[in-house]
C-alpha cells in the first residue's frame, strides 16, 4: 500500500494527510497507532514503539450497551481507580460540551454529539498523539465546522500532536500546521501552512494553498488541469465541492 | 441447565478461538443432525426410565440452540467495536467482558428461547414414552383408558407452561437486560 514513506512529525504539530480514496492515508494513520504492522520499517512515537496514541474513527464506535460516561471511561487505563476515572471522564465530557449527558445511552444522542463523546473518550487519557481518521466525514456541514473548532481548541489547550486524515482539503487547511499529500503510496507534497489562528474560512491565503494542493492532486492523477472543474475525480467528492 | 451451560461454554470457546472451532465444531455439527429423540431407545437401555434419562435427553436437546446462537453471537460482534477496544488498549479479558459478551447477548437470548421450547418438547416426549410419573405419563395412561378430557387437559397444561417459560425468557431478554441500550433513538 505505502512505499518508502519517511515522515517525521514534531511533537505538538497538527499534521493533515490528504489524498484520494485508497491512496493509503488511512493505512498510514492506522500504522502510527499500532492497528496495522508495517511489512518493512518501523514507526516510533515519542521515542517508544507505536501505540501511545489515541485514534478517532470515522464512526463514533461507542459501545451501545454502556452509558455515555462509561464510554468515555473506555479511554482510561483500567488500572485507574473508579472515582478518579469517573471524575476524569466527567471533566472530558464537560470539555466537549456534554457535561449533563453522562447518564444517557449513546442511542439517544445525535451524530455530532456521538462524535463529541468519541473525542472525549480519545482525549480523556491526555494522549501525546491524537490520530483522526476522517472523524468529521459523516457529519453535516454545520456540525462539521463546530467540530473543527472544538478539535482546534482542544489541540491548542492540551498541546498533543495531531494527525488528521481527510479528503477535504479545506478542512485540512483550516486546522493543520502542515499538509502532506499522499499519492500512489508516496508523499507527493509537504506543505507548511503558516497562517495565524483562528483562521478565517475562505481567506485569500487559504484559497491559494487549496489551489496548489488540488492542482498537484489532479495533475498527479494524469488529468489535464484545464478540464479540472468539469470532470472532478468521482472518488473525491470533497475536493470537488471545495473547488465549486 | 447442564446442556445450556456446556453449549454456552463451547459456543464462547469456539467463537473466540479458530483452533477450538476447527477441532470441535465438525463433530458437534454431526451430532446435531441426529434427531435427539431418536436416541430414546438407546437412552432407556443406558439409563432406564428415571430422571437421568430425561436429564440426558433434555441436556442434549438444549445444547445445540444455545451453542449455535452463542457462536453466532460472538462471531457477529461489531468488528469495528472490537478494533476500537484494541486501539484503546483493552486487555483480552476486558475486551471480552466489555465488548464481546454484551455484543453477543441478544443472540444468546434467542438461543435461550429456542432452548426452552426444545426443553419442553423433549421432556414431554421422554415422559410420554418412558416414565413412571409426570404429565406425559398421565396423558398416556388416559389414552389407554380413553379419557379424552384428561388428554386435552394435559395438552392445555403444556401450552400454558410453555407460554409461561417463553414469557419469562422474553421478558428477561427484552426488558430487563438489553432494552435500555437498544432503544431506538
Amino acid at each position: 500500500m505505502l512505499k518508502n514513506v519517511d515522515l517525521t512529525v514534531p511533537a505538538g504539530q497538527f499534521l493533515a494527510i490528504v489524498g484520494r480514496s485508497g491512496c493509503g492515508k488511512s493505512t498510514l494513520l492506522r500504522t502510527v497507532v499500532g492497528l496495522e504492522t508495517p511489512t518493512k520499517g518501523a514507526v516510533t512515537v515519542g521515542g517508544g514503539r507505536a501505540g501511545l496514541g489515541r485514534i478517532m474513527f470515522q464512526e463514533p464506535r461507542l459501545l451501545p450497551w454502556a452509558r455515555v460516561i462509561d464510554n468515555v471511561r473506555v479511554g482510561l487505563p483500567s488500572s485507574e481507580p473508579k472515582s478518579a476515572a469517573r471524575a476524569a471522564a466527567q471533566a472530558a465530557l464537560a470539555q466537549v460540551g456534554l457535561a449533563d449527558r453522562g447518564g444517557d445511552w449513546p442511542s439517544v444522542l445525535s451524530g455530532g454529539q456521538r462524535q463529541r463523546v468519541a473525542l472525549a473518550r480519545a482525549l480523556v487519557s491526555r494522549p501525546q498523539l491524537l490520530a483522526l481518521d476522517e472523524p468529521l466525514g459523516a457529519l453535516d456541514a454545520l456540525t462539521r465546522i463546530e467540530m473543527q473548532e472544538l478539535i482546534e481548541n482542544m489541540w491548542l489547550d492540551q498541546g498533543f500532536t495531531a494527525i488528521l486524515v481527510t479528503h477535504d482539503v479545506s478542512e485540512a487547511l483550516a486546522l493543520a500546521d502542515r499538509v502532506v499529500l499522499i499519492e500512489d503510496g508516496r508523499i507527493d507534497l509537504d506543505l507548511t501552512v503558516d497562517l495565524p489562528r483562528p483562521r478565517r474560512r475562505g481567506s485569500a491565503e487559504i484559497g491559494r494553498l487549496e489551489e496548489t494542493i488540488l492542482d498537484k492532486l489532479f495533475n498527479a492523477g494524469g488529468r489535464p488541469s484545464d478540464d479540472r472543474p468539469g470532470v472532478a475525480a468521482p472518488d473525491a467528492p470533497e475536493a470537488r465541492r471545495a473547488i465549486a | 441447565m447442564i446442556g445450556g451451560g456446556i453449549g454456552f461454554a463451547l459456543g464462547l470457546g469456539n467463537g473466540l478461538s479458530r483452533l477450538s472451532e476447527r477441532l470441535v465444531d465438525p463433530t458437534l455439527q454431526m451430532i446435531r443432525t441426529v434427531p435427539h429423540l431418536a436416541l430414546i431407545p438407546l437412552v432407556i437401555l443406558w439409563f432406564g426410565i428415571d430422571e437421568t434419562a430425561k436429564i440426558f435427553l433434555v441436556a442434549l436437546g438444549v445444547f445445540f440452540p444455545i451453542y449455535l446462537n452463542t457462536l453466532h453471537g460472538v462471531r457477529t460482534v461489531d468488528a469495528q467495536l472490537v478494533e476500537m477496544g484494541r486501539a484503546y488498549g483493552m486487555s483480552n479479558a476486558t475486551l471480552f467482558t466489555k465488548v464481546i459478551l454484551p455484543g453477543a447477548l441478544p443472540s444468546i437470548f434467542v438461543g435461550l428461547r429456542y432452548a426452552l421450547g426444545i426443553m419442553w418438547l423433549t421432556l414431554i416426549v421422554a415422559e410420554t414414552i418412558s416414565a413412571s410419573s409426570g404429565l406425559g405419563y398421565m396423558a398416556m395412561n388416559a389414552r389407554e383408558f380413553m379419557m379424552v378430557d384428561v388428554v386435552v387437559f394435559a395438552i392445555l397444561i403444556y401450552a400454558l407452561l410453555g407460554k409461561l417459560a417463553d414469557s419469562i425468557a422474553n421478558a428477561r431478554a427484552g426488558d430487563a437486560v438489553l432494552a435500555p441500550a437498544y432503544l431506538p433513538a
